[in-house]
């Protein structure tokens, strides 16, 4: 969508597409659209610029608010522009470099794993629990409220069997998605 | 404890034996940054991900505590748990190095 002096897109990423994430934001400042600010749930807001090779990188460090002006400081340092956090997630960039590495904020294979293990941990884990926890027991309490002799609990349990059916689906192929995500990532990584 | 973390840490990452042995005196995690690459000619870069992951691992685990802040730079330095693992560190690289020239312990 285009605005006065810029655009809006959206585009909807996993915790497992945040390379692809950052490759599109990249793409965007080529076309000479620069990332202003990201609005919840899925907006991407751009402004117009000078088209650049600018290249984005984002991080989930799990860094304490005391610790937040010392942790930008180190990027910001190193020569990124530190932009703002979304999720748990910090957006950085910087100016292409002709040396590749100079173009990552992660310069070995062990604290590129290690980001995989902060993400699962503080995502993939408490979505897992929200699972077992709720939609599993529901789907089964449900079902069995279906065969009710009551009527009116056989029609509610019929409704939200079909509710927690769906988020089931949902579920499971939101795991399905990010479980191989993070784990191709991890084997690319671990080749280095 | 102590054991536990020395197994972790030795052998140690290439980017952990740098900050650790830079930490045997005070910087904060640019002056590393820049210490390592005039250091190894530019061959060693630490990147800010790296930098900040590594030294708070390292502060969570004792082998280095914070000093205190400057203009928003937090300045650490080796604690004696860091600078024996990093002690430890060295005599595996010293000896890996003696056994590539082709010395051996039996020998001597």
């Amino acid at each position: 969508m285009k605005t006065k002096n810029g655009m809006i897109l959206s585009r909807y990423y996993t915790i497992a597409d945040f390379e692809k994430e950052e490759a599109f934001l990249r793409e965007q400042q080529r076309k000479g659209f620069q990332l202003k600010k990201f609005v919840l749930p899925c907006f991407y807001v751009f402004e117009a610029c000078d088209p650049e090779d600018m290249v984005y990188r984002l991080d989930f460090a799990e860094v304490k608010k005391e610790n937040k002006d010392s942790y930008i400081q180190i990027f910001t340092d190193c020569g990124w522009e530190y932009l703002f956090d979304v999720n748990g997630w910090s957006y950085f960039r910087k100016l292409a470099d002709e040396a590749d590495e100079d173009n990552e904020i992660f310069s070995d294979m062990e604290s590129k794993i290690d980001l995989l293990g902060r993400v699962t941990k503080r995502r993939l884990v408490p979505l897992a629990f929200i699972f077992l926890c709720c939609i599993l027991p529901q789907l089964v309490l449900q079902f069995t409220g279906m065969s009710s002799e009551h009527s009116e609990t056989a029609t509610f349990s019929t409704f939200f069997f079909w509710f927690f059916a769906a988020m089931f689906l949902v579920y499971s192929a939101l795991f399905i998605e990010m479980g191989v995500g993070l784990n191709r990532l991890k084997r690319k990584y671990s080749k280095g | 404890m102590e054991e536990k973390l020395k197994r972790v840490y030795v052998p140690m990452t290439e980017t952990g034996f740098y900050i650790l042995f830079c930490l045997q005196e005070e910087m904060h995690g640019y002056n590393i940054v820049q210490r390592v690459k005039d250091m190894t000619d530019g061959e060693i870069v630490i990147s800010p991900g790296t930098m900040y992951g590594t030294l708070s691992k390292m502060e969570k685990d004792g082998l280095i505590s914070f000093i205190r802040e400057e203009e928003k730079r937090k300045i650490y330095q080796s604690t004696p748990l860091g600078t024996e693992i990093l002690q430890l560190e060295v005599k595996r690289i010293e000896r890996l190095y003696r056994n590539s020239k082709g010395e051996t312990a039996v020998g001597k």
